[in-house]
């Protein structure tokens, strides 16, 4: 075993990598040399000597994607790596995968699990059909991989007192980045929410939400609705639409209040665990749900927020 | 007294002007007979004729709806007016007539009178009746047409140049009634003649029996009254009169005689799609000859859009305004241009819940429902202003076999349940069952509805009934062909069949309303049909009577309503089964509309998947409804209903369950 | 518009899964229907067609097999493809892609379009809605020696210059970039909402025309061995508890369920 590069458009990959790498070392693969590319916008190097990487190449924040690919390119004919790790995200994937054609390599992405490894194979695990199935695939040496973010965590870092610093070599291309535009943070995005509080018909008022977005705040969630709420009422806005054809959620709990369990909704919702609040003992939500409580909203969700406060 | 057997004078005071009745009668008869003609041509196209099978039966429907009335009464105050119009306007044609006969029949070849002494009596106090009634219903519809105390009743001037027409033509005919009387001093007609004894005298105390001072007013008046009364016939195809032809007789003649509720079928539709064509109705030309005249027989009575529960909710369907737009276009001889979305909007189509209350009420036979599908064909065929939700509900049924995209997996765990806990029977070829019980999609699916499907088995297995459910199951095509999807509905109504002929069974038993039209009613306009289908009402009322269920009052501590679903109690009159039902195991608060003149959930025609969203929901009206009766909990007979008033009713601190599971409830 | 190649996956309904046995997926047997983003993707080629001209040839890899099976099986999602305003489509079998590796499918995708013709836009969606690679179309277009454009959620093009106008809906930024033609671009689901066919418009597709290509077809380079390969597929259970909180006040079932869901570790407070 011996080099792995690590690519990387943030910081945080370089973690994450480090982070499989000593998996892959408890499963006895032991790497000699570590190379990292990023762009020269996100290069910490302080940080990124502590991560114990030898060589550091910069390229140019405004680069396309096949640009950087075809100068990760060179990096690859030169050092030979034998992974080219990233953690997963829009941009990493795209330039991976650009990279893993011209080089006709395989390239698995958003692995969550390390199964095996052997000297020219890897046996990883990744979520497919929407969340629904995981997949378990072997890979031979050498291979492109990147990761579920924080999904690795380093627990001791070798950290380098000399980094080589370099910069990657670019050709032209015909794509032109015109402009980049900061992703507003107030716009709602459920989908990514891990505490997800939901609200139905029980409602009486678009005051009464207040409750919702109350418990919401408390927990660290968002608040999403139903399709009443959304479509008939207009209470709330259709970002927060939960339902088969709008917004679909994976968070970890999810908190149904006032909602009868239209499957329409529910399948919209892929929870670890689900919580339902409905006063109607028939409603069909509580055989969607883990916990439910019998009971009216409005006299149980001042007793949870309270409770909460206190906490 | 020989003045005793002296019968009708003509022509008084005008005799050198009698010729001028007969001039104008024969001038008269082109604008009308050029009227009608203009209808024909409107009507009927190439290749097209009128239906004249079942002569009698159609004859029979024109005697009772046309001639009839019959269904102009279910509206009180309009029917009252009506009637009373009607009835006068009809005695005083039916006097002109006879008078009419008399002088150039009778008179002129026989020379012989035959109304004279008790029959012209008789013919001078029904005409004098006759004349008071078009009086007293020109004031009843003046006072509707001022006060607007019908709702959405369009009032043009028109319709008041009507009424002082009628009105003109009544007074002055009583006038020259009168001078009648008073000239040839009839003293023996005074109590018959009512109101033209009364002006005799009246003429007397100001002329005397100078009569000649009087000829000049008379010459006048007379003229106004044979103008009116006969250019108001002649150009009766160009007024609101015409409703008395088109609609009347026409409409009624020439009504549709299939089931109301078993929309038209596409039957060429396999050459349509070869040739590229839309389905349905884009443009007027795309339209039978029966809904063309359909449009022409509308004669802006407003019943249906009174009737009609998207309009209550404030949605934008007026099914008078669609036919009245669509008779305004053809009128324009706009035959082949789209119709949608510039002339009638989209969501006026889409506002239909199908529900049959204007089909019901129309006294012309028009049949609001069946153009509305045409118009949903049209625009599904071409895949333009259409809501994307109504095309995933028939892409889902296409790609899955049911509406809401549910895994066919979960049916099959629900019948697998029903199997284990119940011991209900999976049908196997081969083997001979009373009932098949067709679950539908909702209760094979919707976990509520699930429960309905539930305790109707459970009843049935208690009361020895052999029924098996289907190991598969896919849509039976009611949504898609209300949708206007008529291609996947013959798809998989095919489908379906081939299906359920594997089996061996005497009649198919559905909980679904919807399902039980279908079948019953649709599936013939395609297929042939060897099974009856009876509605679970139907049949718990049978078991019941037949003492294979037992109840017991007692268990049943709570009071119900009923809400009729529009495609069982209004488009197949199941109305008192169910009652029966209920009333066996506790009271039953009735709500304002019930059975045929029931209101609606606001779920069927596709709107239990799309809700256009302008107004009140219809199923909200509705639990208010059933919550003013009081009762604790609203009794269904129908999936959809159920859904839709189900999402409304905890608002009302009311419970939805359906007639199966109340019955479950109370079974001993 | 110049012509446009859609690249539209056949994918395993996540929405319907069956499984063979306990816990494995039965690929064999379960539904198949176009990957959601993919319907995007053609949406946007078909819409772009419809304003400028050209053709929309779609492309679909089979990656699921038996190829025979799933050949006669998915017949009527080949329809729905046309029948969504592709003019053409080629779907290519080949043993080597079973089992959706994106390794060998972008390959097959690159070679059959380089048979078919000269494309000036390539397009697909941003990943597929069963394996959900997320890699297809940098793959495509590094084998095409093309500029790639992933995650675009609006597109325009200027006729005048020949060139496209993109935007990227990336994590924290929206990026504007500008691309002379020809190049291959993935779309969002939020580019447009994708049309839906009815059962009509479908068969009216009968007219339009389905080429098979195979791997004689398209001279693919003989591989060694599987670099990559699927070792199994399994459902990930979920079984809801069902349990309904009960105690004498509110208060108390407010307590439990703070407890339960501190138990299960989702509660962050």
């Amino acid at each position: 075993m011996s080099t792995v590069l690590i690519f990387s458009n943030n910081p945080q990959s370089f973690t994450d990598a480090i982070g499989f790498l000593e998996v892959l070392k408890q499963k006895g693969l032991n790497v000699d040399k570590i190379i990292g590319v990023t762009s020269n916008n996100s290069a910490n190097t302080e940080d990124i000597k502590k991560l114990g990487i030898l060589e550091l190449y910069l390229y140019d924040s405004k680069s396309t994607d096949d640009q950087i690919a075809k100068g990760l390119f060179q990096l690859v004919k030169k050092f030979s790596p034998n992974i080219i790790l990233s953690s997963s995200s829009k941009t990493n994937n795209s330039i991976l995968a650009y990279l893993s054609g011209l080089l006709s390599l395989p390239m698995l992405t958003e692995i969550s699990d390390l199964l095996n490894a052997t000297s020219d194979t890897l046996t990883l695990s990744r979520s497919v059909l929407a969340g629904r199935a995981y997949s378990i695939e072997s890979v031979k040496l050498p291979a492109i991989i990147t990761i579920t973010p924080k999904k690795f965590t380093p627990s001791n870092l070798a950290a380098t007192n000399d980094i080589k610093l370099d910069n990657l070599p670019l050709q032209d291309t015909t794509v032109k980045i015109v402009e980049v535009t900061p992703k507003k943070r107030e716009g709602v995005k459920i989908e990514d929410a891990e505490i997800v509080v939901g609200v139905g018909r029980g409602f009486k008022s678009k005051e009464d939400l207040k409750l919702a977005f109350e418990l919401a705040s408390l927990l660290g969630g968002e608040v999403g609705c139903s399709r009443p709420i959304a479509a008939d009422l207009r209470w709330l806005p259709e970002d927060r639409w939960i339902g088969i054809s709008m917004k679909k959620i994976r968070p970890k709990l999810y908190i149904a209040i006032g909602i009868s369990g239209a499957p329409q909704h529910m399948s919209a919702v892929d929870a670890k665990i689900i919580v339902a609040v409905n006063k109607d003992k028939n409603a069909s939500i509580f055989s969607y749900s883990d916990y439910g409580i019998v009971a009216d909203l409005y006299q149980f969700l001042p007793i949870l927020i309270n409770k909460l406060k206190k906490k | 007294m020989t003045d005793f057997f002296e019968g009708i004078k003509y022509f008084v005071f005008v005799q050198n002007l009698s010729f001028l009745v007969y001039l104008f009668t024969i001038i008269g008869a082109i604008p009308f007979c050029y009227g009608v003609y203009r209808s024909h041509k409107l009507w009927i196209q190439k290749g097209e004729f009128y239906s004249f099978d079942h002569f009698w039966l159609r004859l029979k429907r024109m005697i009772i709806y046309g001639i009839g009335n019959r269904k102009v009464l279910h509206q009180a105050q309009g029917g009252l007016m009506h009637t009373i119009l009607y009835i006068g306007i009809m005695g005083l044609f039916l006097a002109t007539i006879l008078s009419g006969i008399q002088l150039e029949i009778t008179m002129r070849f026989f020379h012989q009178e035959f109304l004279v002494g008790p029959v012209y009596l008789g013919f001078k106090l029904m005409a004098n009746i006759a004349g008071i009634l078009v009086i007293i219903g020109i004031l009843i519809a003046l006072y509707r047409r001022i006060t607007r105390s019908y709702p959405y009743l369009p009032t043009t001037l028109e319709d008041y140049l009507i009424l002082i027409d009628l009105l003109v033509i009544v007074i002055t005919g009583f006038i020259l009634d009168g001078a009648n009387t008073w000239y040839y001093r009839l003293p023996w007609i005074d109590h018959y003649d009512l109101i033209g004894y009364e002006i005799a005298l009246w003429l007397k105390s100001i002329y005397g029996y100078n009569y000649s001072a009087f000829q000049g007013v008379y010459t006048v008046i007379w003229l106004i009254h044979i103008n009116l009364a006969i250019w108001s016939v002649a150009f009766i195809p160009y007024t609101k009169f015409y409703h008395m032809i088109v609609g009347g007789l026409f409409n009624t003649f020439f009504s549709r005689l299939e089931e109301p509720s078993a929309f038209k079928p596409i039957k060429d539709m396999d050459k349509k799609i070869e040739e590229g064509k839309a389905l349905g109705a884009v443009t007027i030309s795309d339209f039978s000859w029966k809904q063309r005249m359909d449009f022409d027989a509308c004669v802006k009575c407003a019943r249906c859009t009174n009737a009609c529960p998207a309009n209550a909710s404030g949605k934008p369907l007026s099914p008078m305004n669609l036919i009245q737009t669509l008779k305004v276009q053809m009128h324009r001889g706009n035959f082949n241009g789209k119709l949608i979305p510039d002339v009638v909007f989209p969501q006026v189509i889409w506002s239909c819940t199908t529900c049959g209350a204007c089909v019901e009420e129309c006294p012309m036979l028009i049949h609001h429902v069946e153009t509305i599908l045409d118009l949903r064909r049209g625009v599904y065929s071409l895949g333009e202003n259409t809501p994307s939700e109504l095309q995933q509900v028939t892409y889902n049924i296409m790609r899955v076999g049911n509406p809401y995209g549910y895994d066919p997996m979960e049916r099959k765990k629900f019948i697998d349940k029903l199997s284990t806990e119940l011991g209900v029977e999976i049908a196997q070829e081969g083997k001979e069952y009373d009932y098949i019980y067709w679950l539908g999609c909702n209760a094979s699916y919707d976990p509520n509805l699930q429960k309905v499907a539930y305790s109707l088995l459970r009843i049935l297995k208690k009361a020895g009934v052999n029924v098996a459910i289907l190991p598969d199951e896919i849509c039976c095509g009611e949504p898609a062909r209300r949708i206007g999807d008529e291609y996947l509905f013959r798809d998989i109504a095919g489908k379906t069949l081939e299906n359920l002929r594997k089996y061996n069974f005497k009649k198919l038993l559905v909980s679904c309303p919807h399902g039980y039209n279908n079948f019953k009613k649709e599936y013939p306009l395609y297929f042939d049909i060897k099974f009856d289908v009876i509605h679970h009402s139907q049949l718990l009322n049978q078991l019941i009577s037949e003492g294979k269920i037992n109840v017991n009052r007692e268990k049943i501590k709570y009071s119900v309503t009923y809400h009729d679903p529009c495609y069982l109690a209004r488009w197949n009159s199941v109305t008192e089964e169910p009652r029966n039902v209920i009333t066996k195991v506790t009271e039953l608060k009735e709500m304002n509309r019930i059975k045929n003149h029931t209101f609606c959930c606001g779920g069927g025609g596709g709107g239990a998947f799309y809700d256009i969203k302008i107004g009140e929901r219809i199923s909200k009206l509705r639990i208010k409804e059933a919550a003013s009766t009081g009762a604790n909990k609203v009794v269904v007979a129908c999936p959809f209903c159920n859904i839709m008033l189900r999402a409304e009713a905890p608002e009302y601190n009311l419970e939805v369950i359906d007639l199966a599971q109340l019955l479950d409830e109370a079974s001993e | 518009m110049p012509n446009i190649a859609a690249f539209v996956k056949i994918s395993l309904d996540p929405n319907m899964i069956r499984t063979a046995g306990d816990d494995k997926i039965d690929t064999v047997n379960m539904q198949m229907s176009i990957s959601e983003y993919d319907k995007n993707a053609l949406e946007e080629a078909v819409k772009l067609k419809e304003k400028y001209g050209g053709k929309v040839i779609a492309f679909t890899a089979l990656t699921w097999g038996p190829i025979d099976k799933k050949l006669k099986d998915t017949e009527v999602i080949q329809r729905e493809i046309l029948a969504r305003g592709a003019d053409e489509l080629y779907v290519i079998t080949s043993n080597l892609i079973l089992n959706s590796s994106p390794l060998y499918t972008s390959i097959l995708l690159a070679q059959a379009v380089k048979k078919v013709g000269n494309f000036d836009l390539y397009i697909t969606g941003e990943s597929s809605m069963d394996i959900g690679s997320s890699q297809i179309s940098s793959r495509v277009a590094s084998i095409l020696g093309l500029p790639v454009i992933t995650y675009v959620r609006e597109l325009e093009y200027d006729p005048q210059n020949n060139l496209i106008r993109a935007t990227r809906d990336l994590e924290d930024s929206y990026v504007k970039v500008e691309a002379e033609l020809p190049v291959v671009i993935s779309v969002t689901g939020e580019i447009n909402q994708a049309r839906i066919p009815t059962l009509l418009q479908i068969r009216r597709a009968f007219s339009k025309p389905v080429k098979i290509l195979t791997d004689k077809d398209l001279n693919i380079p003989e591989q060694q061995l599987l670099l990559h390969k699927r070792e199994d597929l399994k459902v990930i259970k979920i079984n809801r508890k069902n349990i309904i909180l009960e105690g004498k006040s509110l208060d108390e079932i407010a307590d439990k369920l703070i407890s339960k869901l501190r138990e299960e570790g989702v509660l962050k407070v």
